[in-house]
C-alpha cells in the first residue's frame, strides 16, 4: 500500500462511530485532567486500563493516545490563567502566558496555545506517517543483540537527561529493573522475589506501580501543604489572535513543531524538555528578547507547539521498535499488551487497523481539541474553582477502583499504597520516578534479549559489539556515560596547562 | 543463577543487586563528602507541612484495602470518603455526608453497572 492509500484506510478506521467516540472521550478526559492539577496523563491512563479491556484494541489505544495529547492542551489553560501548570509539559507556558493574562490578553494567549498545538500536532502526525513505515522495515531485521543495544542506549539517555542527580537516576533505573523481575522468570518460569505470596508471584502490576508513584503520591504531596489557586479575574475575550500575533508566532510554531517532533523520538526526552529548548531558541532568535517573561506571544506559541508535536514523536519508537521512550508510552504499551498485541515492527503488517487508525485519529483528535478548548474554555475555567479538599478524595477513589478492577485482588491496593509512600518519600528526597517506571517496563525485554543473545553466542559477552547496530548503540551509550568525566578531566588538564603558562 | 553460556533465572537479579549496592554506596559517600547547606537541612522537608495528613490517609487507604471485600464497595467507599472529607480537609457536615454517599453510588453505577468493571459486593451484597 502506498502512503495515501494507507492514510485513507486509517481514516476509514478512525472515523468509525465507535472509534470516533473513543477519540472524543480520550481528548475530553485528557483536557479535563490537564486542567486539574495533581492528576497527570500517566496516572489517568493507568486508571483507565481496566476499562479499556471492554473496548476493541483500536478504540482503547485511540482513547489512551487522546488522553496524552489532550492533556497537553488542558495543561496550557491553567498555565495561562492560574500560573500553575496543569501538567509538567506546560511549565514554560506559565512564563509568558500568565503575563499575557495579567495584561488582559488571556484570550489571545489561550487562542494561540490552542492553534499552535493544532498546527504542531499536524506536523507531528505527518512526521509520524512518513517516518514510521521505513523505520519499522529496518527494525524487522533486529535480533536480540540489537534490541539490547538500543535498550541500553535508552536507559543511559533516560538517566542522563533526568533533572536531578544522575547517580540517583541510575539507582532508580536499577530498582525498576529489579522490581520488573519480580514474579515468574520469563524463560523457565521460576518464581523470583515472590516470598510465597501469590500476589507477588504474578509480578508487580504496572497499574498499581504507576498509580502509586504518580497518582497517590502526588495527592500525598499536595495534601500536606495548602494549595491556594487564585484564578485570575479577567474576561476572556477575543480568543482569536490578531494578525500581528500570527505574524509574531508563525515561525516559532513551525520551529517548535519540528523541534518537538524530532526530540520526542529520542528516548528519555518526552514532551517536557522540548518546551524548554523551544523557549530558549525563540528567545535567542527574537529581535526583542527583553520582552520574554513579560508577555511575549512567541514564548507561548513555540513551547506549546513543541509539546504537542513531541507527543507524536514519542510514538515513533513504540510503534516501530516496540520500545517506549517515556513513561506515558510505557503505559500505552501496557494497553497494547493487555489486548494481547505486541507493539513493534510487526504492528504495521499484523494490525494495520491499529497502526493507521491510531495515527489518523490523532489528526481528528487535534481538530476536536480545537473545538473543545476554544468555545468551551469557560467550562474548564469554572472547573478550576473546585477546591482540592473535594477533588483529592475523588482522585484517590479513581485510583482505588482502577487498581482493584485490573485483577480483582484487594492486595494490589496494598501494593499501590506501598509505592505511594515510596513515591512520596522519593519526591521529598529528589528521586525521580520516571527512570524507575521505564526500567520496570523495559526490564523484561532487556533480560530476555541479554539471555537470548548470550545463549545464541554461546556465552560470548562481546556479541553486543559484533553486530553493527548494537555496537553503535553501545558506543554512544558509553560516550554518554563517560562524557561528563572526560570533560571534567579535560578541563582540569587545560586549566592546569593555563596555570603553568601563567 | 547459571553461567554466562546459559544464564539462569538468578543471573539478571544477581548483577542488578550488585549494581544497586555499588550505586547506593556511591550515593552514601557522596552525601558524607558534601558540605551540608544549612538552608537545605532535612528538617525543612517536614517542617511547616501537615505530613500527619499523609500518615492518616495512608492508614485509611490500608484499612480500605483490608476491609473492602468484607464490607463491599459501597459501604467501604462511603466510610473512606467520609473520612477524607471530614478529617483531612474539613468540609461542612452536609457536604461530607451527602458527598460521600452520592460519590459512592454514582461511581458504583458508573463503573459496576455501566462499564461492568468488577467491584467487590461484600457480605451485604452491595
Amino acid at each position: 500500500m502506498d502512503l495515501l492509500q494507507c492514510i485513507y484506510y486509517g481514516f476509514s478506521v478512525s472515523l468509525e462511530p465507535n472509534n470516533l467516540f473513543a477519540c472524543f472521550m480520550g481528548v475530553f478526559i485528557g483536557t479535563l485532567i490537564g486542567v486539574l492539577p495533581g492528576l497527570g496523563p500517566v496516572a489517568t491512563m493507568s486508571i483507565l486500563l481496566p476499562i479499556s479491556f471492554k473496548m476493541t484494541a483500536t478504540a482503547a489505544i485511540i482513547m489512551m493516545g487522546g488522553i496524552f495529547y489532550g492533556a497537553m492542551y488542558g495543561g496550557s489553560t491553567t498555565s495561562v490563567l492560574v500560573n500553575i501548570p496543569g501538567e509538567a509539559a506546560s511549565v514554560v507556558t506559565c512564563l509568558d502566558g500568565y503575563q499575557m493574562a495579567r495584561q488582559g490578553r488571556a484570550g489571545p494567549a489561550l487562542g494561540i496555545a490552542a492553534f499552535a498545538s493544532f498546527i504542531a500536532g499536524t506536523i507531528g502526525v505527518v512526521g509520524l506517517m512518513l517516518l514510521a513505515p521505513p523505520l519499522a522495515t529496518i527494525a524487522l531485521q533486529f535480533g536480540p543483540p540489537e534490541i539490547f543495544g538500543i535498550l541500553i542506549l535508552a536507559f543511559t539517555m533516560v538517566t542522563n537527561l533526568s533533572s536531578g542527580s544522575k547517580l540517583k537516576a541510575v539507582a532508580m533505573a536499577i530498582l525498576g529493573l529489579i522490581l520488573g523481575s519480580v514474579g515468574l522468570d520469563p524463560m523457565v518460569t521460576t518464581p523470583r522475589f515472590a516470598y510465597g505470596s501469590i500476589t507477588l508471584m504474578d509480578g508487580i502490576g504496572l497499574a498499581p506501580l504507576v498509580m502509586g508513584l504518580f497518582g497517590v503520591s502526588e495527592v500525598f504531596f499536595n495534601i500536606e501543604k495548602k494549595i491556594k489557586a487564585e484564578i485570575f479575574q479577567t474576561d476572556i475575550k477575543g480568543l482569536l489572535p490578531s494578525k500581528q500575533d500570527w505574524k509574531d508566532s508563525g515561525k516559532p510554531i513551525i520551529r517548535g513543531g519540528l523541534l518537538g517532533f524530532i526530540l520526542g523520538i529520542l528516548p528519555g526526552i518526552g514532551a517536557i524538555i522540548p518546551t524548554f529548548i523551544s523557549y530558549a531558541l525563540e528567545k535567542r532568535l527574537s529581535k526583542h528578547p527583553e520582552k520574554f517573561g513579560k508577555g511575549a506571544i512567541e514564548g507561548v506559541a513555540g513551547p506549546e507547539a513543541a509539546n504537542n508535536a513531541a507527543t507524536a514523536g514519542t510514538m515513533v519508537p513504540l510503534l516501530t521498535l516496540g520500545i517506549p521512550p517515556n513513561v506515558v508510552m510505557a503505559v500505552l504499551m501496557g494497553a497494547f499488551l493487555t489486548h494481547g498485541i505486541q507493539p513493534g515492527p510487526l504492528l504495521m503488517k499484523e494490525h494495520p487497523e491499529i497502526f493507521w487508525g491510531v495515527i489518523t485519529s490523532m489528526y481528528t483528535g487535534n481538530a476536536m481539541l480545537l473545538l473543545l478548548n476554544l468555545p468551551l474554555i469557560g467550562i474548564w475555567v469554572r472547573l478550576l474553582k473546585v477546591p482540592y479538599g473535594i477533588l483529592f478524595p475523588l482522585i484517590l477513589l479513581f485510583c482505588l477502583i482502577g487498581v482493584y478492577s485490573v485483577t480483582g485482588n484487594a492486595w494490589d491496593i496494598v501494593v499501590m499504597l506501598v509505592f505511594a509512600v515510596v513515591g512520596y518519600l522519593m519526591k521529598k528526597f529528589d528521586y525521580e520516578a520516571a527512570p524507575l517506571i521505564l526500567a520496570f517496563v523495559l526490564g523484561r525485554m532487556a533480560e530476555e534479549s541479554v539471555r537470548q543473545s548470550l545463549v545464541l553466542s554461546r556465552g560470548d559477552l562481546l556479541v553486543f559489539f559484533k553486530h553493527p547496530i548494537s555496537c553503535a548503540a553501545m558506543i554512544i551509550a558509553c560516550i554518554l556515560i563517560f562524557y561528563p568525566l572526560i570533560w571534567h578531566l579535560l578541563k582540569k588538564t587545560t586549566s592546569r596547562a593555563k596555570g603553568a603558562q601563567a | 543463577m547459571g553461567r554466562v553460556v546459559k544464564p539462569g533465572p538468578g543471573f539478571f537479579p544477581f548483577w542488578l543487586g550488585l549494581a544497586l549496592i555499588i550505586v547506593s554506596l556511591a550515593l552514601f559517600f557522596n552525601y558524607g563528602r558534601k558540605k551540608i547547606d544549612p538552608s537545605l537541612s532535612s528538617q525543612d522537608l517536614w517542617k511547616g507541612l501537615h505530613w500527619e495528613k499523609v500518615l492518616y490517609s495512608s492508614v485509611a487507604l490500608l484499612l480500605y484495602a483490608l476491609f473492602l471485600e468484607t464490607l463491599g464497595y459501597i459501604l467501604a467507599t462511603v466510610l473512606l470518603i467520609l473520612f477524607f472529607f471530614r478529617a483531612i480537609e474539613p468540609q461542612k457536615w452536609v457536604v461530607v455526608i451527602l458527598g460521600s454517599v452520592i460519590t459512592s453510588f454514582i461511581t458504583y453505577f458508573l463503573f459496576k453497572v455501566w462499564l461492568q468493571v468488577q467491584l467487590p459486593t461484600g457480605l451485604w451484597g452491595m
